[in-house]
């Protein structure tokens, strides 16, 4: 393996399309590099398939799902690995952070078990030594009673606490890429700024990249460098994180942001019209046409590319015009 | 409060909930038996197959406790033999069917696709015979004895087990943590083994128990038909058999001793297959 120099990425996807069993595409024209100690943002609502590309990188897609397009982690092709080399991939390149860290681990299991289970199993460390690293791992997400901890099981630990046992056993593997899928959710909202504050902390100490999949724009722009606005299966914006609140160029980034309720402001939020689509839904025009307020006869009739507009990608026939005439934020179509 | 103060003392996994006396009773006698039926040639009062013509068709006397059969041969000491192939049967078939019955089932679960599909149907398959019937066909192809009717009882109680376990290791598996063990890199195998079959025994114990009480009144049948044990070998199942001129002519005690084993086994292992069943379920919901 070579080392990774600074141009090359360490996760690159490129025209991801991942169809179901049953012929539903979920997953169209998505691509996306993060290099070494970079975070990305896939921020979108439910069923644009953010989880979809953080499975698609692991191959844990549901049975029968058919993938196109490449995935290369370290320059390596992650679908065209073996079953061992895979399992190797898994267990000491990427971890992946759970949504709910209650249903994460087996609840007839201890803490301790969880934690050693995989040390022991697939790396041959010692029992005791694994139990050592464990407590160590759980000092480092600011659980200090690790040696309790390791014989409670799931159910006596708090979410919050749970999580950052999930944290700790993310990290236990040394992996490059950490992939959260929405690792915040189930948690209540002091616990997530904690368990946040703890992934960012970890992210910088070990220089890890991260894909962070959230529907909370807020969030993403606050952890992550860049973010990637995913809509009915693919991405209509990629842009960096910080700014992009005053500086969304995509209709539908800009009614994302319209719609999210804002703190010390009497300004009621706007929420987008209509629902939100499903990829295998989408015409054969823009993704984002239907509930589009800017949308016109070409939208509907041809798909717009992921292209360079300032420092921005956006996938929107009409971004140069709608730009120009100022913050979509504003503008009133 | 301080963070130490917050921890709880480390539980330690132990009995979940009460001993049931009910159960922990059977359990003993059962045991009991199976230890009389081990050392029999040392315990029996008798040959199993000594021959005293004048104690022919005789009840419970101080020489013979339990009488003796139509040949003179002492009935207790028969019934400690026949313990031996009685019970050995069952734990032969219910053990062969276990292990296959849970790998299969698994499998099924964890493998999914064809596998399933073509283990489903070769199940079903099984699963459509009754147990006596697949019997009879072993006896009809290898012979009669002890071998052919456990063969093919073991493959009719294997789908038993296999179904249930199925089902139980495919909700098993569909949890999320499954899945977080696999983004952890855990091989197939170690799931299996290590998360969904603990998670599948509970259920599959008390299961087990229950067929082993089906297994032995079956291989009993087989044998009361004269397709399995021969003569002279002791075999409860047989000695009822035996035993059905006697008891017409008076003299019971063959038959109805051994039909009271039999049916005392089967009571036994069914009503702790289901209490501890019962308890384990009620441990696991609450």
């Amino acid at each position: 393996m070579n080392a990774p120099t600074e141009e090359q990425p360490l996760l690159d996807i490129a025209d991801l399309r991942i169809d179901l069993r049953d012929g539903r595409t979920v997953l169209h024209d998505v691509s996306y590099a993060v290099r070494p100690g970079d975070s990305l943002g896939l921020v979108g609502e439910s069923g644009s398939g953010k989880s979809m590309s953080l499975k698609a990188v692991l191959r844990m897609l549901p049975a029968g799902a058919r993938t196109a397009g490449g995935i290369s982690f370290d320059g390596r092709s992650v679908t065209a690995m073996n079953l061992s080399e895979l399992r190797a991939f898994r267990a000491g390149q990427v971890a992946m952070i759970p949504q709910d860290p209650r249903t994460a681990a087996n609840p007839v299991r201890t803490i301790g078990d969880f934690l050693t289970e995989v040390l022991v199993r697939s790396r041959g460390v010692a029992r005791r030594q694994a139990a050592e690293q464990a407590i160590r791992q759980l000092a480092e997400v600011g659980i200090p009673d690790g040696e309790q901890r390791l014989r409670q099981h799931p159910h006596q630990l708090s979410g919050g606490l749970l999580q950052r046992v999930m944290i700790a056993a993310a990290l236990a593997a040394e992996p490059r890429l950490l992939l959260a899928d929405e690792p915040t959710t189930a948690l209540d909202v002091t616990t997530q700024q904690e368990v946040m504050a703890i992934l960012d902390e970890q992210r910088h100490r070990h220089r890890l990249a991260m894909v962070l999949v959230t529907h909370d724009l807020d969030l993403a722009a606050a952890v992550t460098d860049r973010i990637a606005v995913m809509y009915a299966g693919t991405i209509v914006e990629l842009a960096l994180s910080e700014g992009l609140h005053r500086t969304a160029q995509h209709p539908y980034t800009a009614g994302l942001l319209r719609s999210r309720p804002a703190v010390g402001t009497r300004a009621r939020p706007v929420s987008l019209p209509g629902r939100s689509l499903s990829a295998f839904e989408a015409g054969t025009g823009c993704v984002f046409a239907d509930r589009c307020a800017f949308a016109e006869e070409r939208c509907r009739s041809v798909r717009p590319r992921l292209e360079a507009h300032g420092t921005h990608l956006v996938a929107c026939h009409r971004v140069a015009e709608l730009t120009a005439a100022g913050s979509l934020l504003e503008t009133t179509p | 409060m301080t963070a130490t103060a917050l921890t709880l003392p480390a539980e330690k996994p132990g009995w979940r909930g009460r001993v049931d006396i009910l159960s922990a009773a059977l359990g003993a006698v059962m045991v009991l038996l199976a230890l009389a039926a081990v050392p029999a040639p040392l315990i029996a009062p008798y040959d199993p197959t000594a021959t005293d013509i004048l104690a022919a068709n005789s009840g419970p006397s101080p020489t013979h406790w339990l009488g003796a059969d139509d040949l003179g041969r002492d009935v207790l000491s028969r019934l400690l033999y026949g313990a031996r192939l009685s019970l050995l049967g069952p734990t032969l078939i219910i053990a062969t069917a276990t292990v296959l019955g849970t790998a299969l089932g698994i499998a099924s679960a964890w493998l999914g696709g064809w596998f399933d599909a073509v283990t489903s149907r070769i199940l079903d398959f099984f699963f459509a015979f009754p147990g006596l019937l697949l019997s009879v066909l072993a006896v009809a192809m290898i012979g009669t004895g002890f071998l052919a009717p456990v063969t093919a009882l073991a493959l009719a109680y294997t789908p038993y087990i296999a179904r249930v376990t199925r089902t139980i290791a495919v909700r098993e598996r569909n949890l999320a943590y499954v899945e977080a063990l696999r983004s952890h890199g855990l091989g197939g195998w170690a799931i299996c083994l290590r998360h969904l079959a603990p998670a599948v025994w509970p259920v599959i114990r008390a299961q087990s128990a229950i067929a082993f009480g089906s297994a032995l009144v079956d291989l009993a049948a087989v044998s009361y038909l004269g397709l399995g044990v021969q003569p002279p070998s002791a075999e409860w199942g047989l000695m009822v058999a035996q035993g059905q001129s006697a008891l017409l002519g008076g003299a019971p005690w063959q038959s109805l001793s051994a039909g009271v084993l039999i049916i005392f086994v089967v009571l036994a292992v069914n009503t702790i297959g289901e209490r501890t069943g019962n308890t384990d379920t009620a441990g696991a919901r609450a």
